[in-house]
């Protein structure tokens, strides 16, 4: 029932499906382990996006997420010039790459305020509830978060082409 | 402000005071300003195109063709970094429809083992041979056992072999080999007196040859009986026989094959962990080792070893309470001996000489016999007496 919002969610946690798909077997098999722990204080549904936000953060520190998409980032430097014509889809694409490669040149605080907050498009509180933080925290660390992407994409000239390749 | 109150006067400046108290007040939820923000950027860049280029035009253009939501969320992001997470969010959102939108993945299958697979294969080209000799059976089979030929030899006709063992009656004998060429209704020679991995193998020799018997390799010149036939009961079928019953143990050689690795795996855990010194988890795998192989002779050998755990765990009550389930389950195993005379030994003074005695019933030549005659003797002597004589 919450497999399709759990695997959504991870999406936007890693960007990458095959990631999510092997992310949210995770996250399912940590939850039958510890739903003895899940109080009802909040929804299943919330508590499994709890889980799935462990996962992932276990996920970037297992694969080391900066140094590899710092590399991935620069590997995208040739699509800079890539003609405007070219059809959107993959313009969604190489943006989605760009920016998930920048999310991970963030601290995950801030990589995953941001991601919950302006990508996922959650509310402040349930963002908060999520990651098991203050609302105003979640604001403050989406605003960094926002000001440290924005610099990183200018430094590497992705904001000079108004962020279209 | 009612606009078109205005309409049809000369100065759409001036307002009429009594039009204007006599307007509605309230204010009617039709719809919100709606400002279009293509045609704002299209301006600006009327304006001044260097500091508001075409692509910033497109640009807006792509944000108005997102949702709602995502223009509420991304409101306090800058524009181009806006449409990084436009573009990010469709996406995510495209790969999370995929997903919804995929079939379920097909149930796994076991891959069949591949002597099951040579077995099938085997069966089918029984099946051929013998779809080539139905037109002549008898002249098929003594092509087929005295044609020199090694499958030949083993592959025969069912109802010719009856035939023939009825007719003969030698001390021969048969074993069918499921999933080899006998099951398909032909019959195969097999000396009782092989070992078990000797009949494994030819079984499995008999499979590999099986694969190259045409319908050809059926027919021949030679009408002789078969050399070796089967040695049954007279009105008892093949089915039934005794020996028929080998097929079914040697199809579950895989299985067994399976387990028995399982087994020597859990074993040499076992040992291992032995060897670090992690007795408790020794002995979880050990007794894994015998509830795994029920009455077997590993299980009998790992009680064993679970003895001598206990006894380096300095647990006599475990001890004890092993040998008892050892009793049990092996009454007649290898330690049996040793083990009964343990607890003859353990024994309330009450019930020890009944236990001594049934040690000898059970093991009259048991290598406790001595002891156990001693301690029958010693318990009917009577108690001593505090002189030093003995009480009548």
């Amino acid at each position: 029932m919450h497999f399709d919002a759990v695997y959504r969610h991870l999406c936007y946690l890693c960007g990458e499906s095959d990631i999510a798909e092997d992310l949210c077997q995770e996250t399912f098999a940590r939850a039958i382990v510890s739903i003895a722990k899940f109080r009802g204080d909040a929804s299943l549904r919330t508590w499994l996006c709890r889980v799935a936000v462990n996962v992932a953060r276990e996920h970037w520190r297992k694969n080391g997420t900066q140094r590899k998409l710092k590399d991935e980032l620069g590997g995208l430097a040739p699509y800079l010039g890539l003609a405007r014509d070219v059809e959107a889809t993959h313009m969604d694409h190489v943006r989605s790459k760009v920016l998930y490669a920048v999310l991970g040149t963030l601290p995950n605080n801030l990589r995953e305020a941001f991601i919950l907050r302006d990508l996922a498009g959650l509310s402040t509180d349930e963002a908060a509830r999520q990651l098991g933080i203050s609302a105003g925290n979640v604001a403050v660390r989406a605003h960094r978060a926002r000001a440290r992407i924005e610099r990183e994409l200018t430094a590497r000239g992705w904001m000079d082409t108004g962020g279209a390749p | 402000m009612n606009k078109n109150n205005h309409e049809g006067q000369g100065d759409p400046r001036r307002m009429d005071v009594s039009e204007w108290a006599q307007a509605p007040t309230e204010v009617t939820p039709k719809a919100g300003p709606h400002a279009d923000f293509v045609d704002v950027v299209q301006r600006a860049h009327a304006h001044d195109p260097r500091r508001v280029p075409q692509n910033m035009i497109e640009e807006a253009a792509v944000l108005l063709t997102d949702k709602v939501s995502e223009i509420n969320t991304t409101h306090r992001m800058s524009i181009p970094l806006a449409i990084f997470v436009a573009s990010a969010r469709r996406r995510v959102e495209y790969m999370a429809a995929q997903r919804m939108l995929a079939q379920l993945p097909p149930v796994p299958r076991r891959r069949a083992p591949p002597l099951r697979i040579a077995a099938t294969l085997a069966m089918a080209a029984v099946t051929l041979i013998l779809i080539g000799v139905a037109h002549d059976p008898a002249q098929a089979w003594s092509r087929l056992l005295t044609g020199g030929s090694h499958q030949a030899q083993q592959t025969v006709d069912l109802a010719a072999t009856r035939e023939s063992a009825k007719a003969m009656g030698t001390e021969q004998v048969r074993a069918q080999r499921p999933g080899s060429a006998v099951r398909a209704g032909a019959l195969q020679e097999v000396d009782l007196a092989q070992p078990r991995a000797q009949l494994q193998a030819q079984a499995q020799t008999n499979t590999e040859t099986g694969l190259l018997a045409g319908p050809d390799t059926a027919r021949g010149n030679d009408r002789h009986p078969p050399q070796r036939i089967a040695h049954r009961k007279p009105g008892r079928s093949l089915a039934h026989s005794p020996d028929a019953r080998e097929p079914r143990a040697s199809n579950r050689v895989p299985h067994k094959q399976t387990r028995s690795e399982r087994l020597r795996d859990l074993d040499a855990k076992a040992q291992a962990l032995w060897r670090e010194g992690e007795l408790e988890a020794a002995e979880r795998s050990f007794r894994r080792v015998i509830k795994l192989a029920g009455r077997g002779a590993i299980a009998d050998l790992a009680y064993g070893d679970l003895f001598t755990l206990a006894r380096q765990r300095g647990a006599p009550g475990d001890e004890s309470k092993l040998w008892r389930q050892y009793i049990r389950r092996f009454p007649h195993g290898r330690f049996s001996d040793d083990v009964r005379a343990g607890l003859c030994r353990r024994a309330n003074p009450s019930s020890a000489a009944t236990c001594w005695r049934m040690y000898l019933d059970q093991h009259p030549g048991g290598s406790h016999a001595v002891e156990a005659t001693r301690s029958l003797s010693d318990m009917q002597r009577p108690p001593a007496t505090d002189d030093g004589g003995v009480r009548p």
